[in-house]
């Protein structure tokens, strides 16, 4: 029997075949992969912003039939699912992969429902905690580069803040999405439009 | 040559044309002007939320500190939320305002999630008891407005001045909602007796100048490193 040994990527590379950037962008099923059960990266295929969940057990499968063309009347692999579609477990799960990935400790981040389908998020000083507000039209869109600005927005506040001058620090974290972080070139057409307009309006106050 | 001539000026047109949209923005009078706090206001029989240019706490000095230094929490959070959903975030509390029967009443006061979550901080209307002089009614609390739940109604008799309002937006585009009216309401210890609409003044103005920026940002770094060595 041979035996089984752990690989480098490197040796894994040469041996695994290559799907050129073309192929995965024509691809079906493009999307950021999340595990169902714990909330961890799976990959990302093609070039969608989409977040889709699906059991991390399935997904080699799911990929390689669609890869085959068996699930070619649709673009989504079998058996994932939209963000939304999740349950609040799974979403706060997905948050928290990505905000470990921008650097956000899991301890400063709560996750919950505050009501307001307007509101995305906040930073707390006192309490030193960023909350992602579940409710948030965000939620409803599932971009992976919407919640990847919106954590960067809510960290530059953790790492920049400043005393009684909200107009200062909200003009700030918004330059610096704006202009700064890759993701928001990507990010959804209204979450630019109200961080371009944010800034706008934040820089007019100062 | 004609021909040319046309192509030319439709060139022209549409480079500045593109001009516009990438380097103007529309600027109104409420929303950059006028709206200072984040208290909100509603009137009853109207679920809608009301966005206001002052909190009628502004009366008392110092209102936007009563809470300090007790247990409540002395800074607010910042919040992200789009544009002409919420006010401007001015104090650690916000204020839930409700106009019904032509009187306006103090209905809530509502500390930031994160910053009520481990403290208790039910003697919070004691303290603006104590502050106006004036009590909440608690026969009222199954009164709904909005979303929100109300402790109590407490008459706002010293509020003898004038507000303006403008409905919050929901599903319309942020230039929509900015070129929408909004009201004036006159008040004399509290009641309602004058209301008229005000057309909200737009004007397109030149995007904000970074370097222009930069300068005020170096210029309030110095001020707040000289009010820290204070």
């Amino acid at each position: 029997m041979r035996k089984l040994t752990k690989k480098t990527l490197d040796q894994l590379a040469s041996e695994m075949p290559l799907i050129s950037q073309n192929v995965q962008n024509s691809m079906f099923g493009r999307a950021y992969y999340y595990d169902l059960n714990d909330g961890s990266f799976i990959a990302c295929v093609g070039d969608s912003p989409e977040i889709r969940l699906i059991d991390s057990s399935t997904y080699p499968a799911a990929l390689a039939a669609s890869l085959g063309g068996i699930t070619g009347n649709s673009n989504n692999l079998t058996g994932s699912v939209p963000f939304k579609s999740g349950n609040s477990q799974q979403r706060e799960n997905v948050i928290r992969t990505i905000a470990t990935e921008v650097g956000i400790g899991s301890s400063y981040l709560t996750v919950t429902n505050l009501n307001d389908s307007s509101l995305y998020g906040q930073y707390s000083n006192s309490q030193d905690m960023i909350t992602i507000n579940s409710y948030s039209k965000l939620f409803e869109n599932g971009n992976y580069n919407d919640f990847y600005c919106l954590l960067k927005h809510e960290q530059y506040h953790s790492n920049n803040y400043i005393p009684d001058d909200s107009a200062y620090n909200e003009y700030n974290a918004y330059n610096y999405v704006n202009n700064e972080v890759p993701q928001f070139n990507y990010a959804s057409d209204d979450y630019r439009q109200h961080s371009l307009d944010n800034e706008q309006y934040f820089g007019s106050l100062l | 040559m004609r021909t040319i001539f046309k192509l030319y000026i439709i060139f022209i047109s549409m480079h500045i044309y593109s001009q516009n949209n990438n380097d103007f923005f529309v600027k109104d009078d409420f929303l950059f002007q006028k709206l200072r706090t984040s208290d909100e206001l509603y009137i009853y029989d109207d679920c809608h939320k009301y966005l206001m240019n002052k909190s009628p706490l502004s009366y008392f000095d110092g209102y936007k500190e009563m809470y300090k230094g007790h247990h409540f929490p002395e800074e607010p959070p910042l919040i992200t939320a789009e544009l002409g959903t919420i006010g401007f975030i001015d104090k650690p509390f916000r204020c839930i305002w409700l106009i019904k029967n032509k009187q306006l009443y103090l209905a809530n006061i509502d500390f930031y999630y994160n910053d009520c979550k481990k403290k208790d901080m039910n003697d919070k209307y004691s303290f603006m008891e104590q502050a106006t002089g004036e009590k909440f009614d608690t026969r009222y609390r199954n009164i709904s407005i909005g979303s929100k739940k109300i402790h109590g109604l407490m008459p706002a008799t010293w509020f003898s001045d004038t507000l303006f309002v403008k409905r919050s937006r929901s599903s319309e585009n942020l230039e929509t909602w900015k070129k929408k009216a909004y009201l004036q309401m006159v008040f004399e210890d509290g009641k309602l007796i004058d209301m008229k609409g005000i057309e909200n003044k737009t004007e397109l103005i030149k995007t904000i100048d970074k370097e222009d920026i930069s300068r005020k940002i170096t210029q309030r770094k110095t001020k707040i490193i000289s009010k820290s060595i204070k």
